[in-house]
């Protein structure tokens, strides 16, 4: 009986002991949803804005008469990130949390200096931040993006993201662009990465484009009402550094060439090849992955790449009432723009990083990979400076099927006004 | 045949199977890649078939003189003062490798889950844990494990599943790394990450039949150079060469980085549980068979009773090599090349005396 | 094994007996001396005058024990009227003993027997007419079932030999009496099949109730605590239950059980986890049935041990594994609470636990009050009184409920002090800490044996059985007798 009174003593004391160490209490966190990074003036110095989730709102027992925000964004100088919550809490009451972050949102101008890897590095190495955070370039200051960012309907911000970037990713228009990914590409040092372009900022409408009706990145779609944040387009990244930006088409496109990245179906529009002023809308599914065939000399270090993209589509809407259903030539001459229109769009992507970027969006230094030994010669032969520019590429999209929805035809607009 | 040992081919095969398959979760990966890069994911075969010649002519010297165990067997061919003196490097070098992996193990679980917790309370925590495990016997140890495994084994597969998506097979080549040269030496050097197989050979003769032992020895060793391989295989695929080189322990980098749909994000914490068991279980072998050694060596009865100190002083070697050790990869590094060549010397030193002998009573 | 074997044999060297002489007179009145005849009301002593030898006879006996009919006939109707040339002639009664030794005579008269002095006889005669009261047997109520027998043991162990042999009409069933106890003496009624009774188990177990070293052992519920080889070890090695199906069950695979009078239930060793995890209705309902159950119950039994604990763990130490919106929920009710989350957490635990003990011990007019009580002040009210969280009453509400899906009082018990252990562990350094409890809790089990038969057989150490464990097989499929125990015959037919 003695041992047994001991024992309970022991475990109580250990009980009181225990305050110490790695135990918080849930009620004595904060938890970041979303992190901004922006550049200071200075060099050494960046800001960080952590986006606070009040866990208040939003939940059914203490939110009713509550008229708290369901946010706190607060702004602080920092050298580093762990620092900088350490800052924070000279306003925030409780510990700071990183462990339920969801995206880092970094400025434009962060993005195009050579201290985002620096910064993004740094962050990394904090273990609370996961592979799967999403990185999101904002066209203004990262404070500005989440401060001005006011959804309406998910007003909890890590409901917010979470939504909003799994259906921008099922569109297809934002990439897949979590940390782990971009480790992988930057330290593999070949290929682009794309991180999510995003603003709160609206722009001047631009042109409703022909093609696709995606040609937009974000800040450019004529939206009215609603939440002012637009996600579409990607930040194209090279060896760490911002270069570019892609709009969503362009995005799209090399999402649909990249097979490490899963598509599954996006709605979209072609010409109308027979009527031009109208448009086809079409449902575009993509079954199974790019076929990527690099056929590779290793002499003069120049490859040819083959790559066939099996599809099928889906006609969703004729506007033009054009009979494409029973009419088999109508339906050759759609075949023939849709594949055309796409290979177009593909081309002139990858013309451009050629030239321009030196490098590709679509990850395909790993298919060249087989060609080489070991790993001495494969960065000796080096993808991004001589093999990808100088390539001779071919892209091939392979319309596989068309099908017609529920529909069998639409009704005769001509015979409905009689 | 021994009607009071309980032990049987089941738990044979799930104590080596932890003791090897576990080390797919810890530093050993990161240190392959250190000079091979993404060809480290089959170097263990390398390692194998390197220490493989060895370790079957030591199971055949075990069939041959039945019903002895490793220090036994060294006894009755070396005699008494040889079988001391490497019964002693055996126990040494294992232990050293124990006071070090053990380290690693409390790292991870300091960096990862604990990291505002002093380390020396961790190691504490867990060589405790530890001891109490071990302290319930061979049999209990042997009877536990097997109860566990196919909760590790589903953990693993689950693991498996969720990370299937993010593979890039491609990212294995090219297929021989930093050059094949570097990848054979390296591999063949490393054939001491295998120690754990000599070790075991001290419980021969716990077992209920020494087929059981046998059978499961194969059986285990099979099955847990599959699961390494399996795993590195992820690592390799899931990280680009380049990354994988950087980070200290890639299991927990996949077990953070999988996520259960969209409302479950982060689970490492689910994995972290079968984990810890499992190293807890390993460490428990591990411990016993280190003492199990040393007792033999020098005869002394109880096994129970040295756990304690020997486990104790694996503790401090940990703690005092964080301390003096700058540089730990290097140092694990080096000793482990050298151990190879013993491990796959002693056994064929055994066998050739053993053979001479026999030559000698023939004639 | 860990009894005293000394200690016991030299005491019983050491008992004193007396033989009967012929001074009758003289016994009898020390007889009536020892038991105070004059104030002790039941206890009866007679004189008749016995028509065949034409002596004085005195009966003694305890008028509330014996049946007085039957005295009436078999005693002193044959005495006073028939005649013979000796008592065996003349009592013609099928319990008639010639006992010899004063002790003997005190053992006879207390175990409700007639004992007879005939004057200048050196020998006595008891007849056994003993009628202990006893319940008629009713309902299991602690082990209910929905689909199967019914009757539950009652206190008579003639009625549940009976009821045993009811359902195994096996003439190898044996039925042998062990005595237990110095100053009362109390029968141990051991039923086994004998030609599948391991019989070293049998012996360990004969041996172990003759080294039982105490005045009175009343019931099987305490000669458990004697019998057991860890006093004080967590989980149970006995098997105790009041369902003779059960134990029919477990004679028929070659399991020893022991009865006593004055319990209405019975013992079943050795036994292994299983045992305590199973219900019998398991086994009553058709094989997906009862695997179902026994999922629900292992989910149960993992709930009910490991909810708290794991709450705790996760909230006080690994909130990143909690999804966002439950954890913003968790903090948002947790704002207001005064206490830390472990303090919440036994609050609720313990609350569970008085209303649980309250609920057994209330007579069972204020029955429903406590479930008032404990619903609404304990749930409702402590909640709008912000002591306590709303999640911790789901937490603790399931953690107590599924506790019920246990349904072996034993293991019960085993599983909520577990409780209690795991969640000071998770408190302690959260999962770390935890699964070092657990794991060191299941290496104890596994490290357990009952009567020499490994506490999770037959999994680990596996032997042929039915592996009727966590799941069953079909029974047609069942080919073997649990060999852990090593019956003498393995195979069932």
């Amino acid at each position: 009986m003695n041992h047994l009174i001991k024992l309970i003593m022991v475990l109580f004391s250990l009980l009181l002991l225990t305050s110490c160490y790695d135990k918080v209490e849930l009620e004595q966190q904060s938890y970041v949803i979303a992190i901004g990074i922006d550049k200071n003036e200075d060099k050494s110095t960046y800001s960080f804005t952590f986006q606070i989730a009040n866990p208040e709102v939003g939940s059914t027992l203490a939110s009713a008469g509550s008229t708290e925000e369901a946010k706190e964004t607060i702004t602080v100088p920092g050298s580093d990130i762990l620092t900088a919550t350490s800052i924070a809490n000279s306003t925030v009451t409780k510990k700071i949390v990183l462990d339920h972050t969801k995206v880092i949102v970094a400025s434009e101008k962060l993005a195009k200096s050579d201290d985002f890897l620096r910064i993004i590095q740094s962050i990394s190495r904090a273990p609370q931040i996961r592979g799967n955070v999403q990185i999101i370039v904002c066209k203004e200051d990262a404070s500005e993006f989440l401060n001005n960012n006011h959804p309406t309907m998910e007003q909890r911000p890590h409901k917010y993201y979470q939504y909003m970037l799994q259906r921008g990713r099922q569109t297809g228009l934002i990439p897949n662009a979590d940390f782990h990914r971009f480790f992988q590409i930057t330290e593999g040092d070949a290929d682009l990465f794309l991180a999510i372009y995003a603003t709160t900022i609206k722009e001047k409408a631009k042109e409703h484009s022909i093609i696709g009706g995606h040609d937009y990145i974000a800040g450019q779609i004529p939206q009215k009402g609603g939440n002012p944040t637009q996600f579409i387009g990607s930040a194209v990244f090279k060896e760490g550094k911002m270069i570019d930006i892609f709009s969503g088409q362009e995005t799209r496109m090399s999402n649909v060439l990249d097979k490490t990245i899963q598509m599954n179906d996006l709605l979209t529009t072609y010409p109308d090849p027979i009527d031009p002023n109208y448009q086809v809308s079409v449902d575009y599914v993509q079954k199974t992955e790019p076929n990527v065939d690099i056929q590779y000399n290793k002499k003069t270090n120049h490859a040819s790449i083959y790559v066939t993209v099996p599809f099928e589509v889906e006609l969703i809407a004729i506007p033009s009432m054009v009979d494409y259903i029973s009419n088999k030539d109508n339906q050759q001459k759609l075949r023939a723009t849709i594949e055309e229109t796409t290979e177009n769009i593909a081309n002139k992507l990858i013309e451009k990083s050629q030239k321009v970027y030196g490098s590709d969006p679509f990850y395909w230094s790993l298919y060249i990979r087989k060609k080489f030994k070991d790993i001495p010669a494969y960065e000796k032969a080096d993808w991004n400076k001589n093999i990808y520019p100088n390539a001779t590429i071919n892209v091939d999209f392979q319309l596989k099927r068309m099908s017609f929805g529920k529909m069998f035809n639409d009704s005769k607009i001509n015979e409905v006004r009689d | 045949m021994n009607p009071n040992r309980m032990l049987k081919a089941g738990e044979m095969f799930t104590l080596l199977f932890i003791l090897l398959s576990l080390k797919a979760t810890d530093a050993t990966a990161s240190l392959f890649t250190q000079k091979t890069q993404n060809a480290f994911w089959y170097m263990p075969i390398i390692s194998l078939l390197v220490i493989l010649p060895s370790l079957l002519l030591l199971l055949h010297l075990l069939k041959k003189y039945q019903d002895k165990n490793l220090i036994e067997l060294i006894e009755t061919i070396m005699g008494s003062l040889v079988s001391k003196i490497i019964g002693l490097i055996i126990f040494l070098s294992s232990f050293l490798l124990m006071g070090f992996s053990y380290r690693g193990y409390v790292e991870q679980i300091n960096f990862l889950y604990f990291p505002e917790t002093p380390y020396v309370i961790l190691s504490l925590i867990f060589f405790t844990i530890v001891y109490f495990a071990a302290k319930k016997g061979w049999e209990v140890i042997g009877f536990t494990t097997k109860i566990f495994l196919p909760f590790f084994v589903l953990s693993s597969v689950i693991l498996i599943i969720l990370i299937l998506n993010d593979l890039v097979i491609e990212r294995v080549f090219p297929i021989f790394g930093s050059g094949d040269i570097i990848v054979l030496r390296e591999g063949a050097l490393k054939g001491s990450i295998f120690i754990e197989l000599f070790l075991i050979t001290i419980a021969y003769t716990s077992f209920k039949k020494t087929d059981f032992f046998r059978k499961g020895f194969v059986l285990g060793l099979i099955f847990s150079i599959i699961s390494i391989i399996c795993f590195f295989f992820i690592y390799a695929t899931t990280f680009d060469y380049n990354s994988i080189a950087k980070m200290s322990y890639p299991f927990h980098d996949i077990t953070q980085y999988v996520n259960l749909g969209g409302y479950l994000t982060n689970i490492e914490t689910f994995f972290m549980i079968f984990w810890l068991l499992g190293s807890f279980l390993r460490y428990a072998i591990y411990l016993y068979l280190v003492t199990w050694i040393i007792s033999a060596t020098f005869h002394i009865e109880h096994i129970e009773s040295l756990l304690l100190p020997v486990g104790f002083l694996g503790l401090i070697i940990g703690v005092i090599s964080k301390n003096l050790i700058i540089n730990e990869f290097t140092f694990y590094n080096s000793i482990l090349n050298y151990l190879t060549f013993f491990y796959i010397g002693f056994p064929i030193l055994l066998w050739l005396i053993s053979s001479l002998k026999g030559e000698y009573r023939k004639k | 094994m860990s009894y005293k074997p000394i200690k016991k044999n030299t005491k019983k060297q050491d008992k004193k007996s007396t033989p009967l002489n012929r001074h009758t007179s003289m016994q009898i009145k020390q007889l009536k001396e020892m038991y105070s005849h004059n104030i002790n009301k039941d206890f009866c002593s007679r004189t008749l005058f016995a028509n065949f030898n034409k002596k004085n006879v005195h009966l003694f006996y305890y008028a509330s024990i014996v049946n007085s009919d039957k005295i009436e006939q078999a005693i002193v109707q044959p005495l006073l009227e028939d005649d013979g040339s000796s008592f065996p002639n003349v009592l013609t009664n099928e319990s008639l003993k010639e006992i010899d030794t004063m002790e003997k005579v005190i053992e006879h008269i207390n175990s409700g027997k007639v004992v007879l002095l005939s004057e200048g006889d050196c020998a006595a005669y008891s007849i056994d007419v003993s009628q202990f009261q006893h319940r008629a047997i009713s309902q299991s109520e602690n082990e209910s079932v929905v689909k199967g027998p019914q009757e539950a043991f009652t206190e008579s162990t003639h009625m549940n030999i009976s009821l045993i042999r009811k359902q195994i009409k096996d003439k190898q069933l044996i039925t042998t009496v062990s005595s237990v106890g110095e100053r009362s003496k109390q029968d141990v009624t051991i039923v086994y099949i004998s030609d599948l009774v391991n019989s070293e188990i049998l012996k360990d177990v004969q041996e172990r109730l003759n080294n039982i070293d105490t005045d009175n052992v009343r019931n099987v519920e305490l000669l458990e605590q004697y019998l057991e080889e860890r006093p004080y070890s967590i989980f149970p090695s006995i098997y105790y239950t009041e369902r003779p199906d059960n134990a029919a069950a477990y004679i028929e695979n070659g399991h020893i059980v022991l009865l006593m009078e004055s319990s209405s239930a019975c013992l079943i060793l050795p036994v292994t986890f299983w045992t305590f995890f199973q219900s019998p209705e398991d086994r009553y309902s058709r094989f997906m049935f009862g695997n179902f159950t026994r999922m629900i119950r292992f989910i149960a039994f993992y709930l009910t041990t490991m909810i708290s604990a794991t709450y705790v763990a996760l909230a006080n130490f690994h909130s990143q594994m909690i999804p966002p919106d439950l954890l913003l929920a968790i903090t948002a009710s947790r704002e207001r609470v005064p206490f830390p989350l472990l303090i919440e957490v036994l609050i609720m635990e313990v609350a569970f636990e008085l209303i649980r003990e309250a609920g057994i011990r209330i007579p069972s007019a204020l029955g429903p009050t406590i479930g008032i009580v404990g619903a609404l002040i304990l749930g409702q009210a402590a909640v709008e009184a912000n002591i306590i969280s709303p999640i911790i009453v789901i937490i603790s509400a399931l953690s107590g409920l599924t506790s019920f899906a246990i349904s072996d009082v034993s293991l019960n018990y085993t599983v909520r002090i577990t409780r209690f252990l795991f969640i000071f562990a998770a408190g302690f350094m959260g999962m770390l800490t935890l699964m070092g409890a657990f794991l060191l809790w299941f290496m104890y089990a596994a490290s357990l044996k009952s009567f020499g038969v490994r506490f999770l057989a037959p999994i680990a150490p596996s032997f042929k059985a039915p592996k009727d464990t966590l799941f069953r097989k079909a029974v047609r499929a069942e080919l073997w007798r649990p060999t852990q125990i090593q019956p003498k015959d393995s195979k069932k037919k």
